[in-house]
């Protein structure tokens, strides 16, 4: 019943539905029939009599040539809508008022990637160089890092996070895979977000993320996982992460920059 | 005129025949000036009964109000605003909207728009019938938690005039969405594609999708009732081994829903009224529509934040507040959004904007507040005080109500062909934002003492007095502004200045018709190549389509 | 349309707003019967008295009109095939759908005498009969409205209301006539099968 409707019609007349009572007929019904549950069944009786006229009614207008008619359109057409050509200027460069900076190239996202793949090799050297200072085996940063996402791994038993487990050793090599991969994947898409300075970049990269992330995983495992908590060196920890935040960022800055696609379309 | 044949027009029609013309249409844009004048006139009757709840709490151990009475009128104002206020206002903006945004002649099922609100109407009136049963209106709560609305604890037909009366309103409902989204899929203009719809359109979709989603449970949730208390089924009656704790979980899955069926349009008024006026493109227009999305399908999943004290499992708490919380990035998104929309433009500070940046203050507020409701451990301290009667009040009212206005100043010189009046415009505004910021603020503070939320009096000495009669001042001074704004209503049908086609030098498809528009909208559509076709007829050397 | 090809746009088909329609009824509808088959079985075995469902159900039976329903999702597809070919026979698989629903709807007013009848099960008796009946019973209400739809289709085709060889509305109806279907393979599955 609505599909010829939306299309424009050519001529003068355009093809609409009639006014009908029954959507309101129907309506007094369904309500009649509601306030006879309430109350009364006389109204109920009243309410399906007038519904099922209603349901007929409407369905009467369904029928091909019965609900629509043609209209005149004879309404007075709205304004012509004026062109103003040339009342707007677009803000380019040099313009008063221009405050839009983009830099013309950038780093490439894949930087990232490469950037934390390489981070990804150089992080575990002071996590083993903690362990082997503070006298643990070398195993146990990583039975550490494997226990965040096992739940049976915790504090409980010391000797056996000393040992060399296959399962948790692969867990754990997953584990940091995958985070070396992401954050050096969000490395190569914000750095070319702010300031094109190298400083900027490496300070950002090298020192604010990874602050923010020993903070993060200090909150969540404090949720997760208390009792690792407990194990972990955290200044320790935060160097290990200085140390990656410095590798990504300075491949990323270290990278060679493409040209941005320009804004807007063709 | 729409309606009428040629010969009939010219001549000047009876009040029955007007009245007639008016029952018998099935117009998009007269079904919508209707459901907006419904939605008024629910609007001032579920105020007073706001008003005189307020006066009934301004002194300790008042006596203004019976006890009982107090309980009706909290169930029928909490009902009416969000049924009969609420939704009608903005299904009916939407429906007076929709079709002229898309370059449509009007809705997909014009007949199914005119049974929606005629079912919205009657439903309203079956409600408020309860005043001629015995025993009167239901005092249940808007939430009407089971087993009290049982037979054994409810004998009179007032909660059966309440659960009918939502539930045929629910039809209409459903209807409308069902017409929306069909309208919204099948309909555009040729070449308008989705994400070249005014912004309006993205978030009425939305609403729609979760009105097919959260209204059918509270139907059932309804039919359930229904047949507990007339057919003697045990849904809810726990000597029968029904629960109580269904109802909860029936309820608010519609009931979170519910508040984004409510806010939803309003920021889709607020997106369309904020780049006119600030003479920019919507800011972010893709991650507006990403966010709206996000927004309908993660509310679906934290209804249970109502719940926390009612004992579910620790883990479940934590889940439901987690789901909560997250809410808050899209919604964050969004307010971004704006105001980098805002940022830099050519601020046009004309009513419509006023409202939408009453909006976005006051809306920030009500969401902070929301998220502090959300945080399980604190929610044990403050849930049902009137700590989350101000929450929600701000969140509805900052929210729905200021972008509501925001919407029917914009747009009532398209509805009508005259400006309302800025003058009036601008005391209401003020009035509003004082009143409203008056009677709600108090409120969490009373929360947080610990003043329980439907409680018809309180014992002096308690320091709730003060917090009381601050709020209800804050009433006084609200209730002129929805005074004043009905008033400027019907003096600008008259006195308002003309408005022309396009008053406000706007972009989208409904300024490129008359104001009023004809019966048929347009006499033919433009095609549609960008997100503001009226700008590209009205620079043809530089339109938006060649930056999209 | 020919503007736009004037300026060189292609005008993408939209979906026919009446389907769109459709669906989106369809899925408020079934967002009304998750929630009846969730009261359902989060009321399994929580009945205070009996009698339970492996008392009273009988699976023969419903085993015999659940073959009639999917039968007729079977039969209403051929008849869209063969309105859609345009040979006959288009009549037959129709009214040969409606007459499945009935079969159904005489079976399940069967299960229910002798629920009421024999074993004393109602609405009233306890939360098995309060949900049983409601859903269950809110599933019979729909085959019903399916069958009167089935019947004023084929009145209306019969008169040539319905031209062409895929008018809207057989479509619409044998939709609606799936979808009631599929709710019958869900109501089953909970009540006949996993809640027995
Ligand atoms: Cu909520």
């Amino acid at each position: 019943m609505a599909e010829e409707l939306h299309r424009p019609e050519e001529g003068p007349n355009v093809e609409m539905l009639k006014p009908t009572v029954w959507p309101m007929m129907l309506g007094l019904g369904v309500a009649l029939m509601g306030a006879g549950v309430a109350t009364s069944p006389a109204f109920l009786a009243l309410g399906g009599v007038i519904f099922a006229a209603a349901l007929v009614g409407w369905v009467g207008d369904l029928l091909p040539g019965r609900g629509h008619a043609e209209e005149p359109m004879i309404a007075p057409p709205p304004e012509p809508v004026a062109a103003r050509p040339g009342a707007v200027e677009r803000l380019r460069p040099g313009t008063p008022g221009y405050r839009f900076m983009l830099p013309l190239k950038v780093h490439p996202v894949s930087a990232g990637v490469r950037g934390g793949l390489v981070g990804g090799v150089v992080m575990p050297l002071p996590a083993f160089a903690w362990a082997l200072l503070s006298g643990h085996s070398i195993w146990f940063p990583v039975n550490l890092l494997a226990g965040t996402l096992l739940p049976g791994v915790d504090g409980t038993n010391l000797a056996e996070l000393e040992q060399l487990h296959p399962t948790l050793v692969l867990i754990g090599v997953v584990i940091h895979a995958a985070m070396s991969l992401v954050i050096g994947l969000l490395y190569g898409v914000l750095l070319p977000t702010i300031p094109q300075r190298v400083v900027w970049q490496m300070a950002c990269g090298g020192v604010l993320v990874p602050l923010i992330w020993t903070g993060l995983c200090y909150g969540l495992m404090s949720v997760a996982n208390p009792a690792l908590r407990a194990n972990v060196d955290w200044p320790w920890f935060a160097t290990s992460q200085f140390v990656f935040g410095l590798t990504a960022a300075a491949v990323v800055v270290r990278s060679e920059k493409v040209a941005v696609a320009p804004a807007g379309g063709p | 005129m729409a309606t009428a044949v040629p010969e009939l027009s010219r001549e000047r029609l009876s009040l029955v025949a007007g009245l007639h013309e008016w029952v018998v249409t099935v117009d998009h844009k007269k079904i919508g000036v209707m459901y907006v004048l419904m939605a008024i006139a629910f609007l001032l009757i579920g105020g007073l009964e706001a008003v005189l709840m307020r006066v009934q709490l301004l002194w300790p151990r008042a006596d203004f109000l019976p006890p009982l009475t107090f309980n009706q009128f909290f169930t029928l104002h909490g009902t009416t605003m969000v049924f009969f206020m609420g939704m009608p206002i903005l299904i009916g903006m939407a429906n007076y909207l929709v079709p002229l945004m898309i370059g449509a002649r009007d809705m997909a099922f014009p007949r199914l728009n005119a049974m929606g609100f005629w079912v919205t109407l009657f439903g309203g009136l079956l409600v408020y019938a309860s005043f001629f049963v015995p025993g009167g209106p239901p005092a249940i709560g808007w939430f009407a938690y089971a087993p009290l609305t049982e037979k054994t604890f409810a004998r009179g037909p007032g909660v059966d005039c309440w659960a009918l009366g939502l539930l045929v309103s629910g039809v209409g409902t459903i209807a409308a969405g069902v017409n929306f989204v069909a309208t919204i899929v099948g309909m555009r203009a040729p070449g308008m594609k989705l994400r070249q719809v005014p912004f309006f359109v993205w978030t009425i979709l939305g609403t729609s999708i979760q009105i097919l989603v959260a209204i059918p449970p509270l139907t059932a949730a309804l039919v359930m009732l229904i047949f507990d208390r007339h057919l003697g089924a045990h849904f809810f009656d726990p000597q029968a081994g029904g629960s109580a704790y269904l109802w909860m979980h029936l309820f608010w899955f519609f009931g979170h829903p519910e508040v984004y069926i409510l806010v939803l349009p309003a920021f889709g008024m607020i997106s369309e009224v904020v780049p006119v006026f600030s003479r920019k493109v919507l800011f972010g227009y893709e991650f507006m529509a990403l966010a709206t999305m996000a927004i309908v399908f993660i509310s679906l999943g934290v209804w249970a934040h109502h719940m926390f004290t009612v004992g579910m499992s620790r883990t479940l708490d934590m889940f439901f507040a987690g789901a909560s919380m997250l809410v808050g990035i899209p919604t964050g998104i969004k307010i971004f959004n704006w105001l980098a929309t805002l940022y830099g433009g050519k601020l046009v500070l004309k009513s419509p904007l006023l409202f939408a940046l009453g909006f976005l203050s006051m809306f920030v507020i009500g969401g902070l507040t929301g998220i502090i409701l959300a945080c399980a451990a604190v929610n044990f301290q403050i849930h049902d005080t009137y700590f989350v009667v101000g929450h929600f009040h701000w969140v509805l009212i900052g929210g729905t109500v200021f972008g509501v206005f925001a919407g029917l100043h914009y747009w009532y010189p398209k509805v009508t062909g005259r400006m309302l009046s800025e003058r009036l415009a601008k005391w209401q505004f003020w009035l509003l934002l004082v009143g409203f910021i008056l009677t709600f603020a108090p409120m969490h503070v009373a929360g947080v003492l610990g003043m329980p939320r439907r409680i018809y009096t309180y014992e002096p000495g308690r320091g709730w007095d003060l917090w009381n009669q601050l709020a209800t001042v804050g009433a006084l001074i609200q209730a002129p502004s929805y005074l004043i704004f009905a008033f400027n209503l019907v003096w600008s049908l008259r006195h308002g200045e003309l408005a022309g086609d396009d008053p406000w030098d706007a972009w989208t498809l409904e300024w490129a018709t008359t104001s009023p528009p004809p019966s048929y909208n347009f006499e033919s559509v433009p095609v549609v190549r960008s997100r503001r076709p009226l700008w590209d007829l009205k620079h043809p050397d530089d339109p938006d389509w060649k930056y999209e | 349309m020919s503007e736009a090809v004037a300026v060189g746009l292609a005008v993408e088909p939209r979906p026919d707003p009446r389907k769109v329609g459709m669906l989106a009824f369809l899925a408020s509808e079934a967002a009304f019967f998750s929630t009846l088959v969730v009261g359902y079985v989060v009321y399994l075995g929580k009945s205070i008295t009996g009698p339970t469902p492996p008392e009273v159900l009988s699976r023969p039976l419903v085993v015999g009109t659940t073959v009639c329903l999917l039968t007729s999702s079977y039969t209403v597809h051929r008849a869209e095939r063969a309105l859609r070919a345009g040979a006959g026979g288009f009549a037959h698989w129709w009214a040969a759908t409606a007459a499945l629903g009935v079969v159904f709807l005489a079976g399940t007013a069967y299960e229910w005498y002798s629920l009421i009848a024999v074993h004393g099960l109602t609405l009233g008796t306890n939360l098995f009969g309060t949900t049983f009946f409601t859903l269950v019973g809110f599933h019979a209400a729909h085959v019903t409205i399916g069958v009167v739809m089935l019947l004023t289709v084929l009145g209306l085709w019969r008169r040539g209301h319905l031209p062409g060889r895929e008018p809207v509305a057989v479509t619409l109806t044998a939709w609606y006539w799936h979808f009631v279907d599929g709710v019958w393979v869900v109501v089953f599955t909970v009540v006949y099968v996993v809640g027995r």
